[in-house]
């Protein structure tokens, strides 16, 4: 289990994981990421496609099926754990900014 | 089929930007690639379009894959979706397009596309060179193996010399380009640990050494044939340096073939190496067939005629007697001899190291045979080919103890060093002889006279 590589996630990474909360095709997500974040972050095809294929072997999505030659992915519980860790650290981030440069100004 | 036209692209597998450059260069003066090979790429004439082209490795690619692979149509998937068009494909790496202005990069993450690079590259790239380096140095070895076996002969000889450079060029360039494609890696490497990005790996300083080497490489080339063509009639000798073009082209096609054929990429790489590996023994059998036929060939410059010469009531062999102009003949030493059958043979090799002539006249094995004579001129070019030479004509094999060479006064042929072979204790007509410039050896069938070394003298003008 080498996840260390995944001790913090990427916006690109998080992403393509938040979408995948929903069972979706890589073309999917790649619009989607764009969308959500009006086209802040981007995704390229070739970066998406070595993303999925590490995050399937690393156990993190799995394939659910092929439609029209189109792969489907959902995240699994080891990815749903990830992002919920990446939200805690974001957020210790966050609540530190707040308090000792906000705070700390006042 | 005039609105395509195939151009020699010199590309190095690792140099992604590079080849997208070039690429883009070439759409805009109209060419639009439509294949790529290992030399000549093709492409389709149409209107000087501005186009983006990127360049990236695929792991699963390989010429053995009669089709595009599943995986590799969901990659098609989304560089579609993105904007970008396949174009073309040549083993891992994999060629596309796009007309729009700012198209999405297609790699957004630096880390995940240095992974890439390095994992495809340590499959293809690396292995490849690898192969090349030891096939090459093998040869290098065999090469200097010849080279200490008689070194007089090797330096003497234009297109042994040459086609050694070209070897050893051919080793350095490809030690050079792992070298670069490590300091690459390791560059990248660092600028990535530290937000950045994979390193440019177009510079202006490659450029410059890859034209160095592909100039060179042609021009020996271009040189090689010329000199075969022209100077010499030495098929045996093109045939020997046609080897690996002849042998990649039957591996190519057989790869092709299978291709079309929708072999699939284990059956097609068994099968093309297994042609591969039966042509090389093949074309070594023919080149052995040709050479112990006709010889390397002989040079356009002698004249000769062939004799069949009855060698016992049931067995004859043709012999060529030459008629080359010599310094020195068995008549000038020995006095009018009439015997139809002599042949008069000149050689001559000059390199940047040594000229050699060497003289001989002869004639076929029979009981009334008359002497033969044979000499040689060496002039070194410089000290350390004339120690070589030196030392490699003095040697005498250690299983030889009943022959030695004896130093003969300097004053007989005015040298600054002489030696006379002898064996069993006595002299034989063989001499070297060694100038301050030059070395002669003498090999008669007797010692020679005073007369006769005034001979020898006066025609070799010592």
């Amino acid at each position: 289990m080498a996840r260390d590589k995944y001790q913090t996630l990427t916006e690109q990474m998080f992403y393509i994981l938040i979408c995948l909360t929903q069972e979706s095709c890589g073309v999917d997500i790649m619009k989607k990421v764009e969308e959500l974040t009006n086209g802040r972050v981007i995704i390229g095809p070739g970066t998406l496609y070595s993303l999925l294929d590490n995050f399937v072997k690393e156990n993190i999505i799995i394939e659910t099926k092929i439609e029209n030659r189109k792969k489907n992915y959902v995240i699994t519980s080891v990815g749903i754990e990830m992002l919920e860790k990446e939200y805690i650290r974001v957020t210790k981030l966050k609540n530190d900014y707040e308090m000792l440069i906000k705070g700390g100004v006042q | 089929m005039k609105d395509k036209t195939k151009r020699i692209m010199n590309f190095r597998f690792d140099r992604y930007e590079d080849l997208e450059n070039k690429l883009e260069k070439q759409a805009a003066k109209g060419l639009f690639l439509e294949e790529c090979g290992s030399l000549l790429w093709t492409f389709k004439k149409g209107n000087p379009k501005k186009l983006k082209y990127t360049v990236t490795y695929f792991s699963e690619g390989s010429v053995f894959n009669p089709d595009i692979t599943d995986n590799q149509q969901t990659y098609f998937d989304y560089a579609k979706a993105a904007g970008w068009n396949f174009v073309t494909q040549f083993n891992q790496m994999q060629i596309f397009c796009s007309e729009a202005d700012n198209p999405i990069p297609f790699e957004t993450d630096e880390k995940e596309k240095f992974n890439n690079i390095k994992r495809c590259m340590k499959k293809s790239f690396i292995p490849s060179i690898i192969v090349m380096i030891l096939v090459f140095v093998l040869n290098l070895i065999v090469q200097f193996n010849s080279f200490q076996l008689n070194p007089i002969d090797y330096l003497s000889d234009p297109i042994r010399l040459l086609s050694s450079s070209m070897i050893a060029a051919a080793v350095i360039y490809q030690v050079y380009s792992l070298v670069t494609y490590f300091l690459w890696l390791k560059r990248s490497e660092k600028s990535i640990a530290l937000g950045g990005e994979c390193v440019n790996n177009s510079r202006i300083m490659y450029r410059i050494v890859d034209i160095i080497f592909m100039v060179f490489l042609f021009g020996s080339l271009g040189y090689l044939l010329f000199y075969l063509a022209l100077k010499t009639s030495r098929f045996g000798l093109v045939l020997s340096i046609a080897q690996v073009p002849i042998l990649m082209i039957v591996f190519w096609s057989s790869i092709k073939y299978l291709r079309k054929k929708k072999a699939s990429a284990t059956v097609n790489k068994l099968i093309s190496y297994t042609v591969l590996i039966l042509a090389s023994f093949a074309y070594l059998a023919l080149l052995m067939a040709f050479i112990m036929r006709f010889g390397f060939g002989i040079s356009n410059e002698s004249n000769y005629r062939t004799v069949d010469w009855q060698l016992s009531e049931t067995e004859s062999h043709e012999y060529r007697l030459y008629s080359d102009e010599i310094p020195l003949t068995s008549e000038d030493l020995y006095g009018r001899i009439d015997y139809n059958y002599y042949s008069y043979e000149k050689e001559t090799d000059k390199t940047l190291f040594l000229s050699k002539s060497v003289y001989r006249q002869d004639s076929p094995p029979a009981k009334d045979a008359p002497p033969r004579i044979e000499y040689e001129t060496l002039e070194p070019q410089f000290e350390f080919v004339y120690l070589l030479a030196k030392e490699h004509l003095l040697e005498i094999p250690e299983w030889r103890d009943n022959t030695t060479f004896e130093p003969i006064d300097n004053k007989i042929f005015d040298t600054v060093e002489a030696y006379q072979r002898y064996y069993e204790n006595t002299p034989t007509g063989e001499y070297i002889l060694f100038f301050g410039d030059r070395i002669i050896t003498l090999n008669m069938e007797e010692p020679l006279t005073t007369k006769q070394i005034s001979i020898v003298k006066e025609k070799l003008q010592i």
